[in-house]
């Protein structure tokens, strides 16, 4: 059973977890509500893990539902198109940022963990709980599509 | 643009996004801080215990200082119990008619048990309560004994025809000295138990029953104290008014 104190984790995973939730959401907002959610079902549910990636898996996850709760709520479907501003530090963001963000949400998901998060096809798949095959053509759809919108940039 | 290019470009810009230090409060403070051990949980624990012992106490009357058992209150037996009801028959020769026979069967002597026997002229006790116990009031009668030693056994016949009441307690598994007996008596045969044989009782007629046990007697009644037997033995019970199933019981009971 892996050990660990909730500070620790909030520590080291809450950038994770926020910038998970900004690329679903696009939305500052939203994604720091849902940050505190993750961390509120952590602290609730008690859970027990084998490892630190098997918690890290869980707080992806659970991240994932949590913004897929929200699209689905009817607030968020009033609201969807006010609240898009797509967030950023000072830092100014390269093309290929912006090009991500216009990308349909489940491109933008499987991308950021594969290309951010540095996980593979098939643990995409576990994670977000689809198929590889249906991870493999998300990947490679999200590919073909930010080529053609970083053409038009 | 090259996977490998896109990949550092993604990294780098997603790199830049941080959440922000009031999100990092926020979640820090989910938990309120976690409280020190204080010893009040404990105080609480010793207080419930102490409670409950005196409220023990208290319904049992329990007297520290005397050690009680703390038992609430005990039953006091009024009317006399036969003592012969629990396995341990230590009839006083008052409470035995002279002419009705009294038998009780004890329980079989243990592997461990020692050579035993016990003979009173009114009344035996044993106060063992695995010995196997037989009480009759004999009729004198004759006694015919083979035995490797004659001598000694008939010494003891004659000790007890002169009984009136005999109590016996067998236990015997060393000596082997006799190979044989043949205990042909209307007194008291005190037999006992019979490793893996057979018991066979025939009623000859109202007094007297013959019990036959076949296999390997490793102990024999008070005459052949100390003797192992081993063959077929037979032997009579003097028993007044008994059933077959009565004599059988006190033959298992030995």
């Amino acid at each position: 059973m892996y050990r660990y104190t909730y500070d620790e984790i909030a520590d080291k995973y809450i950038d994770t977890i926020y910038r998970l939730a900004l690329a679903r959401t696009k939305s500052q907002h939203y994604a720091e509500d849902i940050t505190q959610d993750v961390f509120v079902k952590l602290l609730s549910v008690k859970k027990e893990f084998d490892s630190e990636e098997h918690l890290k898996a869980w707080l992806i996850r659970v991240t994932i539902n949590l913004t897929k709760d929200l699209f689905s709520s009817s607030w968020y479907k009033r609201t969807d198109e006010l609240s898009e501003d797509v967030s950023y530090s000072d830092e100014e963001k390269s093309d290929l940022y912006y090009a991500v963000m216009k990308l349909p949400r489940k491109y933008r998901t499987v991308i950021h963990l594969h290309y951010y998060e540095g996980y593979s096809v098939e643990e995409i798949a576990k994670i977000i709980g689809a198929t590889s095959g249906t991870v493999k053509s998300q990947l490679h759809r999200g590919r073909q599509m930010l080529k053609e919108l970083m053409e038009e940039v | 643009m090259e996977e490998k290019e896109f990949k550092s470009q993604y990294k780098k810009d997603f790199d830049g996004i941080l959440a922000s230090e009031s999100l990092r409060n926020s979640v820090k403070n989910l938990t309120p801080r976690r409280q020190r051990h204080t010893v009040t949980p404990f105080k609480a624990t010793i207080g419930t215990v102490a409670a409950a012992v005196m409220i023990f106490a208290a319904v049992h009357e329990y007297k520290f200082e005397q050690k009680s058992d703390g038992v609430i209150s005990e039953t006091v037996v009024t009317t006399p119990i036969p003592e012969a009801q629990f396995g341990t028959a230590e009839p006083s020769p008052k409470e035995q008619p002279s002419e009705q026979p009294k038998k009780v069967a004890g329980v079989k002597p243990t592997e461990t048990a020692k050579k035993k026997v016990e003979t009173t002229k009114k009344t035996q006790a044993t106060n063992s309560p695995q010995a196997p116990i037989v009480v009759t009031t004999p009729t004198p009668q004759s006694t015919a004994i083979d035995v490797d030693e004659p001598a000694a056994v008939t010494q003891k016949s004659e000790a007890a025809n002169d009984s009136d009441v005999s109590v016996a307690s067998v236990y015997a598994e060393e000596s082997p000295r006799v190979r044989s007996v043949s205990a042909n008596t209307t007194e008291t045969s005190y037999i006992t138990t019979p490793s893996g044989g057979d018991v066979s009782v025939t009623k000859s007629n109202e007094e007297l029953f013959d019990v036959s046990l076949s296999g390997t007697v490793v102990a024999v009644g008070e005459d052949y104290q100390g003797y192992k037997v081993s063959g077929d033995i037979y032997y009579k019970v003097y028993a007044v008014n008994a059933t077959y199933d009565e004599v059988i019981e006190i033959v298992n009971g030995l």
